[in-house]
């Protein structure tokens, strides 16, 4: 289990980790009234809110390549949506050894799978969100275009970053309580430094690099762009993006990995 | 399960199941937790300081064989079976394991208080280490052996601690391991599922499980276990049959023997049984046939039975109160207390069924009208077992200062094995309080024949008789087969 790599590890405990994911899922609606309408709901009023504030309020525009406008909230939600899957996976990270030290202490347990299931229960919530997306993308703007197909290869570096990072987070919180304070102001800064409010053309040249570092930018601009234009953007950005994913991933891990055995001494 | 046919295998050839050669765990303590990770990714300088919870502990374990895991708080039993499980590294030396380990060292380990019993069963089999597959398998089986009937579909946070342990233990053990450790799990919920935990494991060790148990519960240990070890410290003391480490505990844990020289300790254990040992020769049952083989007790004489022997024939100096404690005396002072055989010898390893008398003298320094003498023994826990006065009220005593007055109460050793403490007080029944009381100042240690029965007193008037009063008369009624003796 120690020696195994991240995509080895992962794959060899998947069915603990959906079932520890579906359980997580599950135990927030545990309780309440509307239980899993809440996943369709939260969606829907963040669109709502965003259609009146950054398109009524505002009047916030997006001119499209063939010149039509598409509704300003979908497509702020498509870069949203990532930021958020980002966000959700690294917060709940933060806390998830001090939240689970019958694993820690008491079990044999593979710990590196608990930041997956973080991510998982992101994913969820992150899937429901993109489905209502494409839905209302096709009700109120058009039928996807072709390019849309890009989607998934598109994505592929948003799960490298956002484990990785998780991974590195939740070992730094087993050791520092900070962390899930530092990591909410982390959680902030990478919102508003990705081009989600914004497009990336409005930053003034010289302070681009801000934007640029972050490995989520140019699947946003990919995302936007098959799904906006039609036509994947320039792809360099995306590649360099896919190799500082994999190397954050395989660090997150490995960080993880080495400091794991310390865990129990100081939880 | 792997092999079919382990039975035979555990009991002849004796493959290893456990090697444990001299390990040895500090842990470190921290000011910091920052400092623990700092220490890992810039070694080089200490920030912790040391704390040694085992050194150089050295065992094997054959497959199949269940190994007690005894020693007081603090010991490093704990420390070692986690070593021996994986869960936290040795900081020298070296384990070897042999087989699917189950490490029942918490019960319920990711238990959600939000989600049913039967979701709990499914995510907590699946942190043990079932696949989907064998988790549905045995789903039927984990719920009847927990029989906690409908409340499965209730959130687990309104379950008993009782109900808690009873769903936590079905689906540990129902994972099949080839070695199970126990760490001191089943003090939790009622007899009844005690009970049924302990056949469980009876089970398993008898379909060639290995097992490893920490327990305090000196019964349960002589029960499971063929062999023991005994930690103090960290390290260990002592290794042989369960008995013959239960009597070392004991030992320890009167002797106070804490206090002894670490090197020295071993010896002076080896000593106090040695003693014990020698002077067995001189008592009526021969060496190899004390503890269990002690004549069984007839019961139906009820004046008591002059061939009974009446115990190792040592007055063991091992054996005291942990905690005597004396209230101030209030003119009355109890001294010469001691118990002793009928022929006046002073004993404190005694023998169910025997005869002794408890004996004290009593000097009053003041005139006190209603004067009692009394007695009682309790249990480790503290439960009042026995009593009685003397003389027997309304009778009672009238002394006047300087008297001395001597008391001597006949008694017939009713008790089962265990240790039991006495104590002894004066009261003036017309006042409050006691004139002079003495808390747990003798320990006698009980080792009780096996026919005389189970539990703390034995009830019996005589052995139990069993017949077939319907079916084949041809058939004898009883057999000599083996089973789990309790």
């Amino acid at each position: 289990m120690l020696r195994a790599g991240p995509l080895q590890s992962l794959w060899q405990h998947r069915a603990l980790a959906y079932r520890l994911a579906a359980r997580d899922v599950a135990a927030r609606w545990k309780g309440s009234y509307l239980g899993p309408l809440w996943t369709i709901l939260t969606p829907l009023f963040l669109l709502g809110v965003y259609t009146f504030v950054f398109g009524t309020v505002l009047k916030g525009r997006w001119p499209a390549s063939d010149g039509t406008q598409p509704p300003f909230a979908l497509v702020l939600l498509s870069g949203l949506i990532l930021v958020q899957l980002f966000g959700e996976t690294v917060s709940i990270a933060s806390g998830v050894i001090r939240g689970n030290v019958s694993f820690v202490k008491q079990v044999l347990f593979p710990l590196e799978i608990l930041p997956f299931v973080s991510f998982l229960v992101a994913v969820f919530h992150a899937a429901i969100t993109g489905l209502l997306l494409l839905l209302f993308y096709a009700v109120l703007y058009r039928p996807p275009p072709l390019a849309a197909a890009w989607l998934p290869l598109l994505l592929v570096p948003v799960p490298l970053v956002t484990l990785g990072v998780a991974w590195f987070v939740a070992a730094l919180g087993a050791y520092m309580r900070d962390t899930a304070q530092l990591t909410a102001v982390f959680v902030s800064v990478m919102m508003f430094l990705s081009p989600v409010f914004y497009a990336i053309e409005a930053v003034p040249e010289r302070f681009r690099f801000l934007i640029s570092w972050n490995p989520l930018t140019p699947v946003i601009v990919g995302v936007r762009s098959v799904l906006f234009d039609s036509t994947l953007p320039p792809m360099t950005p995306w590649f360099i993006a896919l190799a500082v994913s994999a190397v954050i991933f395989q660090l997150g891990f490995l960080f993880f990995r080495r400091t794991r055995e310390g865990f129990a001494d100081v939880i | 399960m792997t092999a079919p046919d382990e039975r035979s295998a555990a009991t002849s050839a004796a493959p290893l199941a456990l090697r444990v050669s001299h390990v040895g765990k500090t842990y470190r303590i921290y000011d910091r937790p920052i400092d623990r990770l700092l220490e890992i990714l810039l070694p080089g300088r200490r920030r912790s300081r040391a704390f040694r919870a085992l050194s150089d502990v050295s065992f094997e374990v054959a497959r199949g064989e269940a190994v007690g895991v005894i020693g007081r708080n603090g010991s490093g039993k704990t420390t070692l079976l986690r070593l021996i499980c994986g869960i936290s590294p040795p900081t020298e030396g070296h384990i070897e394991t042999h087989g699917r380990i189950a490490p029942l060292l918490a019960l319920g380990a990711g238990f959600n208080p939000e989600f049913t019993g039967a979701e709990n069963v499914r995510v907590n089999a699946a942190v043990l280490g079932l696949s989907n597959a064998e988790i549905e398998a045995r789903f039927q089986k984990i719920l009847d052996f927990a029989d906690i009937g409908a409340a499965v579909d209730q959130p687990v946070r309104t379950y008993s601690s009782g109900m808690y342990a009873r769903l936590a233990f079905a689906v540990a053990v129902s994972i099949d391991p080839e070695i199970l450790v126990v760490d001191e799990v089943l003090s939790v919920g009622d007899e009844l599922f005690a009970r049924k935990c302990f056949a469980r494991i009876e089970e398993l060790r008898a379909k060639g499980v290995t097992i490893l148990f920490v327990s305090h519960s000196i019964s349960a240990v002589l029960q499971l276990c063929d062999r023991a070890i005994l930690l103090d410290q960290g390290t260990l003391i002592a290794e042989g049959t369960a008995r013959d480490v239960m009597k070392r505990y004991h030992a320890l844990l009167y002797t106070g023997s804490a206090h002894v020289q670490r090197p020295d300790l071993r010896a002076a254990l080896d000593a106090e049984v040695q003693l014990g040992g020698e002077a067995t020769s001189s008592a009526p049952s021969p060496p190899t046939t004390r503890d269990d083989d002690l004549l069984p007790a007839t019961h139906d004489d009820v004046g008591g039975n002059d061939e009974i022997p009446d115990g190792d024939g040592a007055c063991d100096p091992s054996l005291v109160c942990p905690d005597p404690s004396e209230l101030p005396p209030d003119g009355a002072v109890i001294r010469g207390i001691r118990l002793v055989n009928r022929a006046g010898e002073p004993r404190n390893r005694l023998a169910h069924g025997a005869l002794y008398r408890l004996e004290y003298e009593v000097a009053f320094t003041r005139d006190a009208v209603g004067v009692v003498l009394g007695f009682h023994f309790r249990t480790m826990t503290g439960v009042r077992l026995s009593g009685a006065f003397a003389p027997e009220p309304p009778e009672t005593l009238d002394v006047r200062a300087g008297d001395v007055v001597r008391v001597s109460f006949p008694i017939r050793m009713q008790l089962l094995t265990g240790t039991y403490f006495i104590q002894a007080a004066v009261r003036s029944l017309g006042e409050q309080g006691f004139m002079h009381r003495l808390l747990d100042v003798l320990a006698i240690r009980i080792d009780s024949a096996r026919t005389a029965g189970r539990g703390i007193v034995s009830l019996l008037s005589a052995p139990p008789r069993v017949e077939r009063v319907h079916g084949n008369a041809d058939r004898p009624t009883t057999s000599s087969a083996s089973v789990p003796h309790d």
